[in-house]
């Protein structure tokens, strides 16, 4: 038997031909990278073009305009109902506590509060009536939450008991006895500039006001009063157009941040309500709304206004719609562009050119590595006839080794 | 033809991976083939000597024998010579396909493998030693 004999495959060579630079970009990719340029073009041109106002204020009806008027009354409307809840509460209390001196029952339930006369005279939280006292305060502060700080206070300033934060030192001045419930214009606090509205309620006894209820009433609460003003921005000013009270962060006691808003709230402070378009092309345009906050009870007395501002293009107005309309389809053509010539590249243009590497190392006699077969479509199928190619090209070129070393004569 | 009208051809298959062999048992039996199993080059030998199939798949790397030298028992007694030999093997390197040829295979899949290809080559083998 002949005994076979084991050929060792030649050396591995590396592609012999010349190092070319194919044009496919003109073929494959240019046409690729065109189409998709094309389509993200006219995806901007849509955006951009398609429901344009050439700068031109979008008309807004007088309708609107009248709507905007009457959230920014009701919005004023609601912090003066509020603010004066807020003086309520502490009128309420000191009725409370002002009926403890003959009532043994509301006494008893206060805590041991037995005359007016020994709360005056507590002598702090040490104290059992100035403990009660406490207890009292702690339980209205927590029941209505919009006082940051609630204190009693002697007739000679001094603090009886006080819940959350520390009284103000101008309230612990000396002074004339508060007589009937009120508050106080807002004022910035001395560190931080938040403003911060003082109210208060005095205690009657016999002709007599030897305690007084004093609370800060947090600015913060009035956004439940502008949440009326949403999805826009709202604004309460005092007479001089610091801003006291906001819808979403906390106020600072600082200007409106814009020149219309502050007009609008000048003309607010002189009685007016109303509503108007600010701003010049679409996208500036805001329908800002004022109305003064007027009426009975404290919080009206003192020149406050409530300033509501709404871009025009957040409104539905038909320019509007169909600029957003523009954006929704520039967007969307924009991003099926991407996913689709992006899914090309992945799927097609990529492969195509790995197999076109390794047809072209075939083609140069590089029969080392194999074609990567990873797919059973179309392109799989280009995969797997090339490596059947280069099993073929081995096969052959083992027979023919074969076949020459046969043929070799023997020495 | 379609497969229920082509005649009964009988084909060992040699590979030492349970599933793979399984699977090709039942992918192969499927398309008409009579296969027989066989997990290492012995009772690959035996199977082949055996039963005379139409052709014979041999895994490239196997215990005891190894699929090259299987193929180069067989194309070396006359009994078998004529019997056609695939290797299906994960091996794709030009050293071990030109190996493969050099013991007298006959033809060379790689895997992963696609059971219509295989079918394919499988058949043109038999047509050919007919």
């Amino acid at each position: 038997m002949r005994e076979r004999r084991v050929l060792r495959p030649r050396a591995r060579r590396r592609a012999a031909g010349p190092q070319r630079t194919y044009r496919l970009a003109s073929s494959v990719r240019l046409p690729c990278a065109l189409g998709l340029a094309l389509l993200l073009m006219l995806a901007l041109a849509i955006a951009l073009l398609v429901g344009r106002t050439d700068g031109d204020p979008l008309a807004v009806p007088r309708a609107l305009l009248d709507f905007h008027e009457a959230v920014a009354r009701d919005g004023a409307q609601s912090v003066r109902r509020g603010v004066n809840e807020g003086v309520d509460d502490l009128e309420q209390l000191a009725l409370v506590l002002s009926a403890a001196r003959d009532s043994p029952d509301v006494g008893q339930r206060f805590a041991g509060l037995r005359t007016l006369g020994g709360l005056a005279r507590a002598e702090g939280r040490s104290s059992r009536n100035g403990a009660g006292l406490t207890s009292v305060l702690r339980g209205v502060a927590t029941a209505h939450g919009r006082y940051q700080a609630i204190y009693a206070l002697a007739a000679e300033r001094r603090v009886l008991a006080h819940v959350g934060g520390d009284p103000l030192p101008r309230a612990l001045r000396p002074g004339p006895p508060y007589k009937a419930p009120g508050m106080q214009d807002a004022k910035p606090t001395s560190n931080r500039g938040a403003p911060l509205i003082q109210q208060y309620a005095p205690v009657t006894d016999r002709g007599r006001w030897p305690v007084t209820i004093v609370g800060h009433y947090d600015p913060r609460f009035m956004r439940f009063a502008l949440e009326v003003a949403q999805p826009g921005d709202a604004w309460v000013v005092n007479r001089r157009g610091r801003v006291i009270g906001a819808l979403g962060s906390a106020p600072r006691f600082g200007t409106l941040p814009r020149e219309a808003l502050r007009a609008a709230a000048r003309r607010a402070t002189g009685g007016a309500s109303g509503a108007v378009v600010t701003g010049g092309s679409a996208d500036r345009q805001e329908v800002v709304g004022y109305s003064p906050i007027a009426g009975p009870g404290p919080a009206g007395q003192f020149g406050w206004s409530v300033v509501t501002a709404r871009t025009v293009t957040s409104l539905s107005l038909p320019q509007a719609d169909a600029r957003s309309h523009a954006l929704l389809a520039g967007f969307a053509l924009a991003l099926i562009a991407l996913i689709t010539f992006g899914w090309i590249y992945v799927v097609v243009l990529r492969p195509l050119l790995i197999l076109q590497g390794d047809a072209e190392r075939l083609a140069y006699g590089d029969l080392s590595r194999n074609v990567q077969i990873v797919r059973y479509d179309e392109i799989g199928l280009i995969a797997r006839s090339l490596e059947r190619l280069r099993v073929s090209l081995i096969r052959r070129r083992v027979q023919a080794q074969s076949r020459e070393s046969q043929h070799e004569p023997d020495p | 033809m379609s497969t229920l009208e082509r005649p009964l051809s009988v084909v060992v298959i040699a590979d030492d991976e349970p599933d793979v062999l399984r699977l090709l048992l039942s992918r192969l039996r499927r398309r008409g083939y009579d296969v027989i199993a066989a997990t290492d080059g012995h009772q690959a030998l035996y199977a082949v000597r055996a039963h005379r199939p139409a052709a014979v798949v041999l895994d490239y790397v196997m215990p005891g024998l190894q699929g090259t030298k299987v193929c180069a028992m067989l194309k070396a007694d006359p009994d078998t010579a004529h019997i056609p030999v695939l290797m299906l093997t994960s091996r794709s390197d030009e050293t071990a396909v030109a190996a493969a040829f050099e013991h007298g295979a006959d033809e060379y899949l790689t895997k992963p493998f696609d059971f219509d290809e295989l079918d394919v080559v499988l058949r043109a083998l038999i047509d050919r030693s007919c």
